[in-house]
């Protein structure tokens, strides 16, 4: 077996070198990141255990299926919701007054409502915090496209916070959705359902009457995930300009 | 022997704490260094939190399965190591641009701190050397784990552990002198 390694420049020795002594992280960074580990040791919901497993073995058979069956019931979740928002506003718009009436309250209920004013006031923190840059999307190559990667455990978590979300959007309480996905983009600013999350707001804010914001927050979306379908229903309620 | 006793008894020995507690003591103490590997291996600063807290919840799923008698440092380097990689899969799932690692490694208030210029400079060049190599390079010669511990850790033949410093310091290099010929170094 050939072990003869190469020495490396004096030079880059000495920058490697260095790489051992560096300071601590900052205080207010470090605090934050052991606030959050406490956090998650402490809140643990009692309904999810971290199974031990083996660094050195790939995932068992429950790890796997947990890997296809969460994406797939939570994407089939959030198509419903979407489709569901579409035909909404397109059986809104269909109705009568006399039929809506005749239809009672939860067809009213269902109504975008529009924004009180103390609720527009708070719309900036409704929208997106990390505002992408204009820039043309990346090509993809059909055959390109890019993997999600799951984790089982925190794609639970995420889909928990969500929930209360996706609740209130379905009953037509848009403005009741916003705490849920602010608490996510808080938690899980990079998580593994940040798509499905930047389509609820969009959702909360075109149901709450905020037209402009949910249209610039589409935009934002549409620029960082140009293929996702999760804003189709936004077609059919959008008249044609 | 009782839960406490027993965390004593290997904090006495040297040996990391078991139980829940034990991991974020651990975790406590090892945090420099997990930021540390996480820029290393590429991690942009501004998913730095993120990216280390997921570290934290496999320590902590697997808190039970490590081998209390081997070095603790190569597992969670092993640990960081899979994480960040995860982390770049996921991140091809967003738009990002091509110039992502540049504009991302770039010099940080807290990095001008620690060795302002050339660190900047060191975590460009390493972004340049593919991460399976850099992970075993920055192993063995940034933490000085021997190559028996990095193969073992990576789930890597001997040789091919080596196989991978030997390329990773040649890019490493030619990296640098590249960089150094721009005038940046």
């Amino acid at each position: 077996m050939d072990t003869r390694i190469p020495p490396l420049a004096s030079a880059t020795r000495a920058l490697l070198s260095q790489e051992r002594l560096l300071p601590s992280a900052d205080r207010a960074l470090r605090d934050r990141i052991l606030d959050r580990a406490r956090a998650a040791l402490d809140e643990r919901p009692s309904g999810i255990t971290l199974r031990p497993v083996s660094p050195h073995h790939p995932a068992r058979p429950s790890s796997r299926w947990a890997r296809i069956l969460l994406p797939t019931a939570a994407t089939l979740a959030l198509a419903g919701l979407a489709a569901a928002g579409g035909k909404l506003y397109d059986s809104e718009r269909s109705l009568t007054p006399g039929q809506q009436s005749l239809m009672g309250a939860p067809a009213m209920r269902h109504r975008p409502k529009p924004a009180p004013a103390l609720a527009m006031t708070n719309l900036a923190d409704a929208a997106p915090l990390v505002v992408e840059p204009a820039e043309p999307p990346r090509a993809r190559a059909a055959g390109n496209e890019p993997v999600r990667v799951t984790s089982p455990s925190t794609y639970a978590f995420e889909l928990r916070l969500l929930e209360p979300a996706r609740r209130s959007i379905a009953r037509g309480n848009f403005s009741e959705a916003l705490p849920a996905i602010l608490q996510h983009q808080r938690e899980y600013p990079r998580g593994q359902l940040v798509e499905e999350r930047e389509a609820l707001r969009v959702r909360a804010l075109w149901g709450m009457g905020a037209r402009n914001e949910a249209e610039s927050a589409a935009a934002v979306f549409r620029r960082r995930y140009p293929h996702s379908g999760l804003l189709s229903w936004m077609k059919a309620a959008t008249p044609a300009r | 022997m009782a839960f406490e006793n027993l965390e004593l008894a290997t904090e006495d020995a040297g040996l990391p704490p078991v139980g829940a507690e034990g991991c974020f003591q651990v975790y406590q103490r090892e945090l420099d260094y997990l930021l540390g590997s996480l820029r290393r291996l590429g991690v942009p600063y501004a998913d730095l939190e993120d990216v280390v807290h997921e570290v934290f919840l496999v320590m902590h799923r697997r808190w039970q399965d490590y081998d209390r008698a081997r070095p603790l440092r190569p597992w969670l380097f092993g640990i960081a190591f899979r994480v960040a990689s995860s982390h770049r899969r996921k991140s091809t799932r967003e738009v990002l641009t091509d110039t992502y690692d540049a504009e991302d490694l770039g010099t940080r208030p807290d990095d001008a701190a620690a060795a302002g210029e050339t660190r900047s400079l060191l975590l460009k060049a390493l972004a340049q050397v593919p991460l399976e190599r850099r992970a075993v390079l920055v192993m063995h010669d940034v933490d000085e784990v021997p190559m028996r511990e990095i193969a073992a850790e990576m789930g890597l033949p001997l040789f091919t552990a080596y196989s991978r410093l030997r390329k990773a310091r040649k890019e490493l290099d030619s990296a640098l002198s590249r960089l150094s010929k721009g005038g940046r170094w």
